[in-house]
């Protein structure tokens, strides 16, 4: 098992016609992802290497029962972009843009909270689960199946430490980039829970950052359970 | 991003938040004629800088008569706070205080939302207060679908205020604080101290603004007052080629691609008893063009002396690294001992690649970290 993502995850990106949605698409595509279609405002009918594009999520999701969606717009419509999908009933979304205003991540964290769904990010690498499905910009290659989850607000201090653990025979059961604003998503506390309830994790790897207090919060909330 | 008091004391004085009376000035003449016009018994004149400490550092004095504030202001102006030479002073009315309060709207990590934080303890570092007396700080989280409701803004008057007059003057207070606060993309706005005065009014007599550097883009209004720090001008120009960097003075260059991976790559420098010139994230891409900028930035700093440069190969394969860093340091043409660690995709290429180059090249974060520190004592 894996948290958040495996086979069954179906994915829309949002902002798909852009230099980053198809190149991200696309890698996805390759490494396995049930990747199903994309949006982009004017652009339905259009196809990104084999990926529908649609005009609203809406659209997309009635199309094709999307569950998830990565967001690759630029940072001016990334709040729009969150608030658009939870509307449409997306379950998980992950927003990969870096660059938000914070007020905005506000609004539209409250506004996905509200719709009950999750948010990964902004300003994130997305999550991994190994052989199963990758959302967002994380390198395939160095990761494994195994039974360690990995939570990090970290990028490529994340790359390092996996390529370490899989080095040395440990694999991954999901990876997660939580992001590096001062508001996102998901965080330590949501994901440490999601792990511990996830028969398959046996271990894992929490890797952390400068700027608030989140690790002491984790660190809490691990003595107390 | 930063601005000045008197900026911020304006943007406050904008949406109707009650500031002190109060002229900026450039010059102990122009300080003269400005408490000529206050008219009051008293001012107070008091230095514009970016960073805090000003009393402490003698930046902010009372002055009773002209004479004084002749005194003060040439005393003030030219003067070198914690490294910012005072241009600019601020000549405000010296208000009778009966009361002094802290309040501050500002985003909060743990709720994902702005709150508003109180408390009777004005006038006073905040952060101490915070540490040695946590149950003298209020926080009141704000709904962001809702705003600051009159119920919210009533609740939090009453953890300041016992006297319903001084309620209803700050209810509406806290409500244009919070709308200056979000059609401003502030990440701060703090009045520290409010002050109650013996004529029963509230007024802000210090301000204190920083606005989210990511929203900058739809306010042009305060990307103007933009002053950067000869450090933030270089991170400026760091910026705008896709860096991120900043200068701590030590002797190894640091260039790391990945904030999270500098960092671990300057506490490895520390570890092995050498001293990181500076933190820079080259981002994700590793083309030469980049890394000949990045060298170039680090070169200018007269005190690198070695440079250490750690790359990990994600998306971008450590065999196309290597190629990159041979063509950009054929431009280059420096002497400077250079350390590479390569890691992940296609390492092995990467470092074979590199053999038989001027380049030292390390396998683990360890083995360069001890690299750059002898290097860097030849």
């Amino acid at each position: 098992m894996s948290i958040l993502i495996n086979k069954n995850t179906r994915l829309i990106v949002q902002g798909i016609t852009g230099r980053d949605g198809g190149f991200h698409a696309t890698k996805m595509k390759a490494y396995g992802t049930n990747v199903v279609g994309g949006t982009s405002p004017g652009k339905a009918g259009q196809e990104v290497n084999g990926i529908p594009v649609f005009n609203t999520v809406k659209d997309a999701v009635e199309a094709t029962q999307a569950n998830t969606s990565v967001i690759f717009v630029p940072a001016a419509f990334a709040k729009d972009a969150m608030m658009e999908a939870a509307d449409a009933g997306i379950q998980l979304i992950i927003c990969i843009t870096e660059g938000v205003p914070t007020l905005d991540v506000v609004q539209a964290y409250n506004y996905i909270q509200q719709k009950g769904a999750k948010l990964i990010g902004p300003n994130c690498p997305g999550l991994i689960s190994p052989e199963e499905s990758m959302v967002g910009i994380m390198p395939t290659n160095i990761f494994k199946k195994g039974g360690t989850g990995v939570i990090s607000r970290s990028g490529t201090l994340t790359y390092e430490v996996v390529y370490n653990l899989t080095q040395k025979g440990m694999g991954q059961s999901t990876a997660v980039g939580v992001g590096g604003d001062p508001i996102v998503g998901l965080y330590f506390q949501d994901l440490l829970e999601m792990f511990q309830n996830d028969p398959e994790t046996d271990s894992i790897a929490i890797i952390g950052e400068i700027g608030g207090d989140a690790e002491e919060r984790a660190a809490e909330y691990i003595k107390l359970t | 991003m930063k601005v000045h008091e008197y900026q911020a004391k304006g943007i406050f004085a904008s949406y109707g938040v009650p500031v002190d009376n109060s002229i900026l000035c450039k010059t102990p003449q122009e300080a003269v004629e400005a408490f000529k016009k206050l008219g009051t018994e008293r001012c107070v004149v008091k230095a514009q800088v970016h960073t805090g400490g000003r009393g402490k550092a003698g930046g902010v004095k009372l002055a009773s008569n002209e004479a004084e504030v002749l005194e003060h202001a040439t005393n003030i102006l030219g003067m070198d706070i914690k490294g910012f030479t005072v241009d600019r002073i601020l000549v405000g009315e010296a208000v009778n205080i009966a009361a002094e309060y802290y309040v501050s709207i500002v985003i909060d990590r743990k709720s994902k939302g702005a709150i508003l934080m109180l408390s009777r303890e004005g006038g006073m570092d905040i952060e101490a207060v915070a540490k040695e007396t946590p149950e003298k700080i209020f926080k009141i989280a704000i709904d962001p679908s809702v705003g600051l409701t009159d119920f919210k803004a009533r609740e939090a008057a009453f953890k300041l205020f016992d006297d319903m007059a001084q309620v209803k003057q700050a209810v509406p207070l806290f409500q244009k604080l919070y709308k200056l606060f979000v059609e401003k993309d502030a990440s701060l706005a703090e009045i520290n101290p409010l002050v109650l005065t013996k004529e029963g009014q509230l007024k802000a007599i210090d301000a204190k603004m920083t606005f989210d550097n990511n929203a900058l883009y739809r306010h042009p209004d305060i990307f103007e007052m933009f002053e950067p720090t000869p450090d933030e001008k270089k991170e400026q120009e760091a910026k705008d080629k896709g860096f991120s960097y900043v200068n701590l003075g030590g002797e190894i260059g640091c260039m790391v691609n990945g904030a999270g991976l500098a960092m671990a790559t300057m506490d490895m420098i520390k570890l092995y008893g050498g001293n990181p010139a500076n933190f820079l994230d080259i981002g994700g891409s590793s083309n030469p063009q980049k890394i000949v900028e990045a060298m170039k930035l680090l070169m200018a700093d007269k005190h690198v002396r070695v440079v250490l440069i750690n790359i990990f190969g994600g998306i971008t394969r450590c065999d196309d690294v290597a190629t990159g860093l041979i063509e950009a340091f054929k431009e280059l043409k420096t002497d400077m001992p250079i350390v590479i660690r390569l890691t992940g995709t296609n390492e092995k290429e990467g470092r074979e690649l590199l053999k038989g180059t001027n380049f030292i090249v390390a396998e683990t974060m360890a083995e360069a970290g001890k690299k750059a520190v002898a290097a860097a004592r030849y």
